[in-house]
């Protein structure tokens, strides 16, 4: 149901938009189903992104132009549509990047200090 | 600038989601391609390997429908979807749509026409700013129209009350222009100085009127158009600057146009020509400085700072002083009172307030019945169509999706039913307005939908579609998709009561509007029969008026060109008398005189001039005495009383012989006493009347009165050209007849009268309509029943009293509930009935039979279709 998906979605919106970039910038272009692949051995099965998750975070990066989709073919030759990040993604991916930082650096440091 | 970017590619995709949705489809194919073959390598055969793909993939609709809702604006995809949806479902039973669709449009159509007329007469406000501030002024005098005023009394009342930042004064009336040489009726007005500056009107040509026109009775003798008139009649031709316009033979030089927005003091009237007060005598042959002329309109806009109970108090305790400058004490114990008038000059506001609440709920219950009556169409048709949902519910559409597809549907024919239903409207308006025009010579109502009355009627749809939907696409979309799958029918029990209790509500409204309907229907017949004291059948009464300047100086006695007029009238083949008089009954003018009798008693009386042979045109019967005769001219002033004035000022005694004084006249002679009769209105309590003799008083215009035994149309013309031959300087100004008029007192009945019945006839054919519906349909339903019960030995009437027997109950019901709530309701109905008791036993009756014999016909109709049934074939039907 959409309807019930949604919230999940928005609690993880700009962080997994963070993670989607961060994957493409160190992997290069890759497919959809490349990168939930790797999201999970990464986060050793903690983060088990489904499908409704990740293709609409793929769409609204898409439309805000910070990847760009392009349909190849896999070492088997199979037909994918690879994803990059562009130079925007690029400047969009060290903002936010920074952005998390201090953000976790802040949560880290008000939870060092309230233990 | 990246959520921009988005927004458009949202939107590109929404308008265009073609390339989108086969590029998704695309590559969620690759994605399982790619899954499967990792499966494959990790020792699956291919066809497990393609079983786990689409295991671990999930959901492929719903994943694509979080695909679109990030893309698209899913919400407004899906709403454009369903109104296709709704379209392609509508297209495909267009008799169900055509008589749910008429339902809807009368049902909205008559809401939205008696809106306009609530918008227009009731709601809506003068644009002027701070309309709160502006107050009606109404003199309270013991006899007197309380709404008017004379002219004396209006400049004292700007002198001394000093609680008005702003007043003004008008009066409007008909008048003849004459352009081209052709004469055209207008609507002209006239106003005092500070009219249009009150409303802050700027002129689109030329010049409005100002202060210094109306200083000086005739100094200046100017008009300003309407937009309108000058688009009629001058082809906006701007050198009608230049140009004197004739209007009731008096040449006005015209100074300016006056803007076609522009709407004044009165909202539901319009003018073509306004001119001066200070050119009063031109049209009513009567200086405006006579303090006897009951005339002017007015309204004030509050000083700054002067609230309106400061206001009122003030102009109550300066009244006497202001009666006190008026000429010869005209207005004894006049006191001015306020009144709101932020809404404009109270024409028809209070008198249509009750009428129109009253109007505004029928027309609500008619819309419920037509509720009613769409509820059980969309209960019928969700049950032809549980198949679909069925199926629907099973490919994984939510039962919220179906419900708003529904809802939807429903909504979509709301507003096809909204769309006809406001050219319905414009042609019920126009023809109301019409109805309630006839015979109102001097004040014509003016109402025009605006866009409130459109958003109404989308509101009305709306809801509409809420009561009428709800229900029925609720339970659609609870269809169980399993038996639903194997066509099981859903017609349980459930829905057959809530079918039976619908038609039980339409009938319960339709007895409330029927019975509603009969009581104004009986309350217009009362009124008509109303014994007038005269016989108004066949009488014509032609207003003429004197062309050009008045000569009020000049008037005399029996003017010479009215007597010859008369004369000759009197010869016409198809005349059988003819008299004049001033003013007519029920001509809406008013006289009134103090009445002093020789030896002291007073009264106060109403007058009118009668010129011989007037009494008996109408047949007012002579009670003792005679009437007036050609000899009376030159003698001693001679009256003839009604019975009551002569009861009020000699009780007791033979009035013929004695003499009073009345309208400036000493020693008038009572030389008969005729019967009582109705002086200006229908529903009167008996006044006081005294007739004085027409040759013996002066006057300058007069009413000629006719008993005719031809037609109207031929009459009308031979009396014109009599009046252009014989009178060329007189005119007429208008000519009816006397039902006309009576029609014209009674309009407001007339019209609650018909339009009670249209409630009341479309009520009761809505609920017979549903009536008809649910036997046919259950006819349909039953037909292997029907077929049994005809195979094992049932009669035909057997199986006709079976739905007979049923919609008796449901009649039974309807009108156990109805019949005593149209009681209760009738009792808010009483102040407009005349003469009718809210229990009235004749509407009853009617109501009953009306219900009764229709609702029993509309089930013979689709009953004596069961009696067909043939039994073997019934067998075989599924």
């Amino acid at each position: 149901m959409p309807k019930q998906a949604k919230p999940q979605i928005q609690v993880f919106q700009g962080t997994l938009d963070l993670i989607v970039l961060r994957t493409l910038a160190t992997m290069g272009s890759q497919h959809a189903y490349g990168i939930a692949t790797r999201l999970q051995q990464v986060s050793d099965d903690l983060l088990n992104l489904n499908q409704g998750t990740l293709y609409p975070a793929l769409v609204r990066l898409e439309q805000e132009g910070l990847i760009k989709g392009t349909w190849g073919k896999t070492e088997n030759n199979r037909e994918a549509k690879y994803y990059a990040i562009t130079k925007a993604g690029q400047k969009a991916l060290n903002a936010e990047t920074e952005r998390w930082r201090r953000l976790a650096g802040f949560v880290e440091k008000l939870l060092w200090e309230e233990s | 600038m990246r959520y921009v970017r988005r927004f458009f590619t949202r939107l590109s995709n929404f308008l265009h989601p073609e390339w989108a949705e086969r590029e998704m489809a695309r590559e969620i194919a690759a994605h399982l391609a790619l899954l499967e073959e990792d499966y494959q390598r990790q020792g699956m055969t291919p066809e497990e390997a393609r079983m786990a793909a689409r295991r671990t993939y999930g959901g492929v609709e719903q994943s694509k429908e979080l695909h679109r809702d990030e893309r698209s604006f899913l919400w407004l995809e899906q709403a454009w979807q369903d109104v296709r949806h709704a379209y392609r479902s509508l297209s495909k039973s267009p008799r169900f749509v055509a008589v749910a669709m008429l339902s809807l449009a009368f049902g909205i159509g008559v809401n939205t026409a008696i809106f306009t007329l609530v918008n227009g007469i009731l709601l809506k406000k003068l644009p002027v700013p701070d309309p709160d501030r502006i107050v009606q002024v109404n003199p309270h005098h013991k006899d007197f129209d309380k709404s008017k005023s004379n002219f004396p009394a209006f400049r004292e009342l700007r002198r001394q009350s000093g609680i008005f930042a702003d007043i003004i004064g008008f009066w409007p009336r008909t008048a003849v222009l004459e352009a081209d040489g052709d004469p055209h009726t207008i609507d002209l007005e006239l106003v005092t100085g500070s009219y249009f500056s009150f409303f802050g009107a700027r002129p689109t040509l030329g010049r409005l009127l100002d202060e210094e026109d109306d200083r000086v009775e005739r100094a200046h003798p100017v008009c300003v158009l309407s937009s309108q008139a000058w688009q009629t009649y001058f082809g906006r031709d701007p050198q009608v600057l230049n140009r004197k316009i004739d209007i009731d033979g008096a040449p006005l030089q015209v100074v300016g146009i006056v803007p076609a927005e522009f709407v004044g003091a009165e909202l539901q009237r319009r003018f073509d020509v306004w001119a001066p007060t200070s050119l009063a005598a031109d049209f009513i042959h009567n200086s405006r400085e006579n303090p006897h002329l009951i005339w002017l309109s007015i309204i004030a806009r509050l000083k700054p700072g002067v609230s309106f109970a400061e206001a009122k108090a003030r102009l109550e305790s300066v009244s006497p002083a202001i009666e006190a400058a008026l000429p010869e004490r005209a207005s004894p114990g006049a006191l001015y009172q306020l009144s709101d008038a932020s809404k404009g000059f109270d024409s028809w506001r209070s008198t249509l307030h009750d009428p129109l609440f009253l109007l505004m709920s029928a027309v609500a219950l008619v819309l419920l019945v037509a509720c009613a009556n769409l509820a059980n169409l969309l209960l019928a048709r969700m049950n032809e169509r549980h198949r679909e949902f069925a199926i629907k519910l099973s490919i994984g559409i939510s039962r919220w999706r179906l419900l708003r597809q529904l809802l939807v549907e429903t909504f979509v024919l709301a507003l096809s039913g909204g769309a006809l239903a406001i050219i319905l409207s414009h042609l019920l308006t126009r023809f109301l307005l019409d109805l309630f025009n006839a015979g109102h010579r001097y004040k014509t109502l003016h109402v025009a939908p605006d866009a409130w009355v459109l958003l109404f009627t989308f509101g009305a749809c709306i809801l509409t579609s809420l009561i009428a939907g709800l229900y029925p696409a609720w339970h659609a979309a609870r269809t169980d998709p399993g038996p639903g799958l194997k066509g099981a029918s859903l017609d349980g029990s459930r829905r057959s009561v809530v079918r039976r209790t619908l038609i039980v509500v339409q009938v319960t409204l339709a007895v409330v509007l029927v019975f509603g309907a009969s009581l104004f229907a009986h309350s217009l017949g009362k009124l008509k029969a109303i014994n007038l004291g005269y016989d108004i059948d066949h009488v014509i009464t032609v207003e003429i008026g004197e062309r050009g300047p008045g000569k009020v100086a000049e008037q005399v006695t029996g003017p010479p060109a009215l007597g010859d007029v008369l004369a000759r009238v009197r010869q016409l083949p198809s005349v059988e008398s003819a008299a004049l008089s001033g003013p007519g009954v029920l001509s809406g003018w008013y006289k009134a005189s103090n009445i002093t009798a020789k030896g002291g008693a007073r009264a106060d009386a109403a007058i009118l001039f009668a010129g011989p042979g007037y009494l008996p045109t109408i047949r007012i019967p002579f009670l003792r005495g005679r009437d007036f005769s050609a000899t009376d001219r030159g003698s001693q002033p001679v009256a003839i009383i009604n019975q009551l004035l002569a009861k009020q000022l000699w009780p007791g005694q033979d009035p013929l012989g004695k003499s009073f004084d009345a309208w400036g006249a000493k020693n008038v002679e009572v030389i008969g006493v005729a019967g009582n009769s109705k002086y200006q209105d229908v529903r009167e309590e008996t006044k006081p009347i005294a007739y004085l003799n027409f040759d013996q008083m002066p006057v300058s215009h007069g009413t000629l009165s006719l008993r005719s035994r031809g037609a109207f149309a031929g009459i009308e013309r031979q009396v014109r050209q009599i009046v252009k031959s014989a009178a060329p300087e007189y005119q007429v100004s208008s000519i009816s007849t006397m039902t006309m008029l009576r029609d014209g007192l009674i309009a407001q009945d007339r019209l609650l009268a018909f339009l009670s019945t249209l409630f009341g006839v479309l009520g009761a054919a809505l609920a017979l309509v549903g009536i008809y519906g649910l036997i046919s349909y259950s006819v349909t339903r039953r037909t292997r029943e029907i077929g049994i019960r005809i195979s094992v030995g049932a009669q035909r009437s057997d199986v006709l009293w079976l739905f007979l027997r049923e919609i008796m109950l449901l009649l039974a019901a309807g009108i156990l509930i109805g019949l005593p709530l149209a009681l209760m309701a009738a009792r808010f109905l009483q102040k407009m009935l005349y003469e009718v008791s809210t229990y009235d036993a004749l509407g009853i009756g009617a109501t009953l039979v009306l219900m009764i014999a229709g609702g029993l016909f509309a089930s013979y109709l689709p009953g004596r279709r069961a009696t067909k049934i043939d039994p073997v074939q019934a067998l075989r039907y599924d």
